[in-house]
C-alpha cells in the first residue's frame, strides 16, 4: 500500500493504561503505607510526604519549613552531619528533603541492594533529626547568602516579588525560603519544635514505588512502627484575599539584557469543582507550545524564547500567572499584547481546533505521567497531599472532555479580569519605563 | 536503527540524532547548527508550519530538540498507538524539509533564538562563564572554541543559501541514528520505519575533518565581570573524551571530588573552611576532547583567589591521601544508580542508545555501562587523577561582581 504523506497517519488502538493501584495499610501508629512493586530495574524510590510545607507557617515565619527541610539531614539519630554524608554517600543513596507550600517530603532515591539501610537512614532524618546548633547556624547562613543572592537572577525577582503582590501576608506572599528578615529570626527551636509539631505518623504517608522486596512492609514496621505522634492539624490556610491592585509594578535592574515579565492573579485550589475548565483555559492562554501567548510573542513577533502561563493549584487557591522574558526594547509592548492575549479570553469562547487540542494534550498524555517509579510515587503522594479519590486519574479524561467553549470563557471571566491582575517587569527601568507609562501608572519598587 | 522494545507501560520514545553538532559550523558561522535545530520544527513538505508541536501534543506526546558541540537531537515520548505519528513527523523532516523554508521562518527564529541567548545566557548570573572558558582554552579555528548557542553577530550572518547546504550536507539518513524505545512490536516497528524512512535517498555522506587536538589551555586566570553579588570560580581540564575507555573512571573522579556532601571539596570548602557555597564537578561526554569541570561559588566576602587556593589545596592533598575504596564504592554506586535513573524511562535510553550509537559507533555500551561503572578500581582513579587535574593545561575563569552600575532610571518611588 503506497504511502499517502499528505496527512497525518491515523493513530493506532490505544492499549488500555493501567493506573498503578498501591498496597495500601496502616501501621498501628496510623502511619500509611502505599506501595507499588515494580521489579523492572534494581532500583527504587521511598518518600515519606508530611504536613509540613511552607503554608504551615506564619508570614514572621517564612522560611521555617525550607530551613527545617535544610537541616534534617546534617545530623541524627546521634551521626554527625559528616556521619550522615559518608553513610548515604557509601550507600550510593540519594535522601532529598523538598518543601512545597502545600507539603514536605523526605525521598530517596537507592540501588535496592541497599534499600534496607537506605530505610534507616530516612527514619534517621525525619524521626529522630537532632538539629545540631552549629548546622542551623551554617544552615542559616547558607540560606541567608543564597537568598541574598537571589537578586541576581531576575526570574527570581520575579517571582519573589509578584508573589507578595498578589498574597501578602497569606503563607503563599513569600517564596518557600522565606525572606532575610524572618530567616534570621528562627531559632534552633522553632526548627525543633516545627518537626515536633508536624511530623507524626498520625498524618504521614510512606509511599514507595520500584523493586521491593516481598517482606517491604516488614521493613517499614521495624523503623516506623515504634514512631508515635500527636493529631496534627492539616487544615489548608485559607483562601486568600486579592490585594488592592497597585498597577503596573517594576523593579530596576540596570543593565538588564531582556525585562521579566509577570501577569498574575489568583486560580483555584488543587480539587475545585471547576479545576478541569480551568485546566483547559490554562493550555489555551499558555500551557502548551502552541497556546496563545506563545504563537503570538515568539512565533509571530519573536520577541522571547517563550511565553506562558501556569496555574499552580495547591490546598487553597495559588497563583495564575503569565510571563515571558522578552528583549528590551518591546517591553512595553509585550505586556500590552499578553493583556489583549488576556481579554480575548474573555471576549468569546476558543475554537473548537484550540478545544481539541487542550483537550488532547491533557487527556491522552496520562500514559506519559505513569512511566518512571518517580512519576507514580509522585502521583501517589499528590493523592494524600490534596485528598483526592483513588479513581481520579481514571475519571480525569472524562471530567476534561465534558469542558465546553463557554465554561472555558466563564474561567477567563472569572479568573483574568485585566483590571485585577497584577502586571510585574524586572529591567532595565531606563529603558522601558516609557513604554510601559503609556500603558498606566506604574510604581517602582526595589527587589526584596 | 535501534529498536528496543519494551512492554510495560504504553509509551514509546522516538529519537533522531544527526552527527552534526557546533563543532562542525565555519568560522562566523556559530550557533547556526543550533538555530538550525529549530527551524526543523517549523514545518516540511506534507507538514504545515506550527503543526509539529501541535500534532505531538494533541496526541498526548511530548517532544523536543537539543543542539551540543557533537550532535543534535530530535526526540518525542508518546502514547505506543502513536507512533506512526512521530515517525511521520521526523521522515518528513528529514526527506522533505527544504521546500517547506523561507525567508520568514529564518528570521522569526533567528530572533527567537537571539532571545533564547539574552534569556538563557546574558541575563543569567554567571551565563557567559563556560563560553569564556571555551575560548581561552582552545586555540583558534577548534570546534570546541565557541558554544552551541553561538554568538549575536555570527546569527545575523545566516543565509537561506547556508540552511541548504547544511541541510544537504548533513542531514542525510547516513549521517543519523534513530532509536526507538517502548511498546512496540519489533518486526512490526520495523516495517513501520522502513515505510516512512525508506525512500529517503541518501545524503552527501559529509566527510569531517581529523579529531581535533586537546585544549592546550590557558596560562592567565580570566577574569569576568558579571553582574553577580558573589564570585564564582570556572576551572576546566582536558579529560577522556566518551568514547576513551577511561571515561568511567574520569566521571568516578569528578564524583570523589564533588559527587555528594561527603565528597572532598563539598567537606572541605562547604564544610569546614565555609569559604564556598556550593562545588560542583562533572565530566561532558565529548566525541573529540573530554572536559572535566570543578566549579565552586564563593561565599560573600570570600575572594575568587581564596575560593581558588582553598580548590587547589584540596585537589592537592590528592597526591598525598589518594582515592579510598570507600570513596570508590560510593562513587560506583552513585552512578549506577544515576544510570539506571536514565535508563529507566524509554525517552532517556532511546537518548542514551543513540548518543553511545553516534559518538561511540556502539549503542550495545547502554548494556555495558552499568557493568563498566562497577569494574572501575581504585587504582585506576589513583592513576587516571593526577593526569587529569594538571595545573598546567587547565583553564581558569574567574567570575566575579561588577562595579554597581548606575541606573539611568528617574529617582525612584520606593515601596516598604
Amino acid at each position: 500500500m503506497s504511502l499517502d504523506r499528505s496527512r497525518a497517519p491515523e493513530a493506532g488502538v490505544a492499549r488500555g493504561l493501567q493506573i498503578p493501584r498501591p498496597e495500601r495499610h496502616r501501621l498501628p501508629n496510623e502511619m500509611m503505607v502505599a506501595a507499588v512493586r515494580r521489579p523492572r530495574l534494581p532500583e527504587a524510590t521511598v518518600s515519606l510526604v508530611l504536613p509540613a510545607g511552607a503554608d504551615s507557617t506564619g508570614p514572621n515565619q517564612s522560611g521555617l519549613a525550607s530551613l527545617v527541610a535544610k537541616v534534617l539531614p546534617e545530623g541524627a539519630s546521634g551521626k554527625s552531619s559528616r556521619e550522615m554524608a559518608t553513610w548515604l554517600d557509601g550507600l550510593g543513596v540519594h535522601l532529598g528533603v523538598a518543601v512545597g507550600y502545600d507539603s514536605m517530603i523526605v525521598r530517596l532515591h537507592t540501588l535496592s541492594g541497599q534499600l534496607a539501610p537506605a530505610l534507616d537512614a530516612l527514619a534517621a532524618v525525619a524521626l529522630e533529626p537532632d538539629f545540631p546548633p552549629d548546622e542551623v547556624e551554617r544552615c542559616r547562613s547558607e540560606r541567608l547568602d543564597a537568598i541574598r543572592r537571589l537578586k541576581d537572577e531576575p526570574a527570581d525577582v520575579a517571582a519573589d516579588v509578584l508573589a507578595e503582590l498578589l498574597f501578602a501576608d497569606h503563607p503563599y506572599g513569600r517564596l518557600t525560603r522565606g525572606r532575610e528578615d524572618t530567616v534570621e529570626s528562627l531559632a534552633r527551636e522553632d526548627l525543633a519544635g516545627f518537626h515536633a509539631h508536624r511530623f507524626s505518623p498520625r498524618a504521614a504517608t510512606l509511599v514507595a514505588c520500584g523493586d521491593l522486596p516481598e517482606d517491604f512492609s516488614d521493613l517499614v514496621a521495624a523503623r516506623f512502627g515504634d514512631w508515635w505522634g500527636e493529631a496534627v492539624d492539616t487544615e489548608p490556610p485559607a483562601p486568600a484575599r486579592r490585594v488592592a491592585n497597585p498597577g503596573i509594578v517594576l523593579v530596576d535592574r540596570p543593565g538588564s539584557a531582556q525585562s521579566e515579565i509577570r501577569i498574575g492573579g489568583i486560580g483555584l485550589r488543587r480539587g475545585d469543582p471547576d479545576e478541569p475548565g480551568g485546566r483547559v483555559a490554562n493550555a489555551i492562554l499558555g500551557g502548551l507550545f502552541n497556546s496563545r501567548l506563545n504563537m503570538n510573542l515568539r512565533e509571530d513577533k519573536g520577541w522571547t524564547y517563550g511565553a506562558r502561563s501556569t496555574m499552580s493549584m495547591r490546598r487553597s487557591p495559588g497563583p495564575l500567572s503569565l510571563r515571558a522574558a522578552v528583549e528590551t526594547a518591546v517591553t512595553g509592548a509585550a505586556v500590552q499584547e499578553m493583556l489583549r492575549e488576556v481579554r480575548a479570553m474573555r471576549e468569546s469562547p476558543p475554537t473548537a481546533g484550540e478545544m481539541r487540542t487542550a483537550s488532547g494534550a491533557l487527556t491522552r498524555s496520562l500514559p506519559l505521567r505513569f512511566e518512571t517509579n518517580a512519576q507514580i510515587a509522585g502521583t501517589i503522594a499528590e493523592q494524600a497531599i490534596y485528598g483526592l479519590p483513588d479513581d481520579y486519574w481514571d475519571t480525569f479524561p472524562s471530567r476534561i472532555e465534558q469542558v465546553s467553549a463557554g465554561e472555558v470563557q466563564d474561567m477567563a471571566l472569572r479568573l483574568l479580569d485585566p483590571d485585577d491582575l497584577a502586571v510585574l517587569v524586572v529591567g532595565d527601568a531606563g529603558a522601558v519605563l516609557p513604554g510601559l507609562e503609556q500603558l498606566g501608572p506604574v510604581l517602582l519598587r526595589d527587589a526584596p | 536503527m535501534i529498536l528496543q522494545p519494551d512492554r510495560s507501560s504504553p509509551v514509546v520514545a522516538v529519537h533522531v540524532m544527526y552527527h552534526v553538532g557546533s563543532k562542525d559550523e565555519r568560522p562566523g558561522g556559530t550557533g547556526f547548527a543550533h538555530l538550525f535545530e529549530h527551524l526543523l520544527f517549523q514545518g516540511s513538505e506534507h507538514v504545515e508550519e506550527a503543526e509539529h508541536f501541535r500534532l505531538i501534543q494533541e496526541a498526548g506526546g511530548t517532544l523536543n530538540g537539543s543542539t551540543w558541540f557533537d550532535r543534535t537531537n530530535y526526540f518525542e515520548t508518546m502514547p505506543s498507538h502513536q507512533l506512526d505519528l512521530a515517525l511521520w513527523l521526523e521522515a518528513d523532516r528529514m526527506g522533505w524539509f527544504l521546500p517547506s523554508i523561507t525567508q520568514g521562518k529564518l528570521d522569526n527564529q533567528r530572533d527567537v533564538v537571539k532571545n533564547e541567548r539574552l534569556q538563557s545566557y546574558e541575563n543569567r548570573p554567571y551565563g557567559l562563564a563556560t563560553e569564556t572558558a571555551l575560548h581561552h582554552a582552545f586555540p583558534a579555528g577548534h570546534p570546541y572554541r565557541h558554544p552551541t548557542i553561538g554568538y549575536m553577530e555570527d546569527l545575523d550572518r545566516a543565509t537561506l543559501d547556508d540552511v541548504r547546504r547544511f541541510f544537504r550536507t548533513w542531514y542525510g539518513p547516513e549521517n543519523a541514528v534513530l532509536a526507538v524505545c517502548g511498546d512496540f512490536d519489533a518486526e512490526d516497528a520495523l516495517r513501520r520505519v522502513d515505510r516512512f524512512f525508506g525512500e529517503i535517498p541518501r545524503g552527501d555522506s559529509p566527510v569531517r575533518s581529523a579529531m581535533a587536538q586537546p585544549a592546550g589551555g590557558a596560562p592567565e586566570v580570566v577574569r569576568l565581570e558579571d553582574s553577580v553579588s558573589v564570585p564564582r570560580v570556572y576551572m576546566m581540564y582536558p579529560a577522556p573524551s566518551f568514547r576513551s575507555d577511561d571515561y568511567e573512571t574520569s566521571a568516578l573522579i569528578a564524583s570523589v571530588l564533588a559527587g555528594g556532601r561527603s565528597s572532598r571539596l563539598y567537606q572541605e570548602l562547604v564544610y569546614e573552611r565555609r569559604i564556598a557555597a556550593d562545588v560542583h564537578a562533572f565530566v561532558w561526554p565529548l566525541e573529540d576532547v573530554g572536559m572535566m569541570w570543578v566549579v565552586a561559588t564563593a561565599r560573600p566576602g570570600v575572594s575568587a583567589e581564596a575560593l581558588r587556593a582553598g580548590l587547589d589545596e584540596t585537589l592537592g592533598r590528592l597526591a598525598d591521601r589518594p582515592v579510598t575504596d570507600e570513596e570508590v564504592s560510593g562513587a560506583r554506586r552513585r552512578a549506577r544508580r544515576q544510570l539506571l535513573l536514565q535508563l529507566e524511562s524509554v525517552g532517556g535510553r532511546a537518548g542514551a542508545l543513540a548518543l553511545a550509537a553516534v559518538v561511540r559507533g556502539d549503542p550495545e555500551y547502554v548494556n555495558d555501562a552499568f557493568d563498566r561503572y562497577g569494574a572501575v578500581q581504585t587504582t585506576e582513579l589513583r592513576d587516571l587523577a593526577p593526569r587529569i587535574l594538571v595545573e598546567e593545561r587547565r583553564t581558569v575563569v574567574d567570575v566575579v561582581p561588577l562595579a554597581p552600575r548606575e541606573s539611568s532610571k528617574p529617582s525612584p518611588e520606593v515601596l516598604p
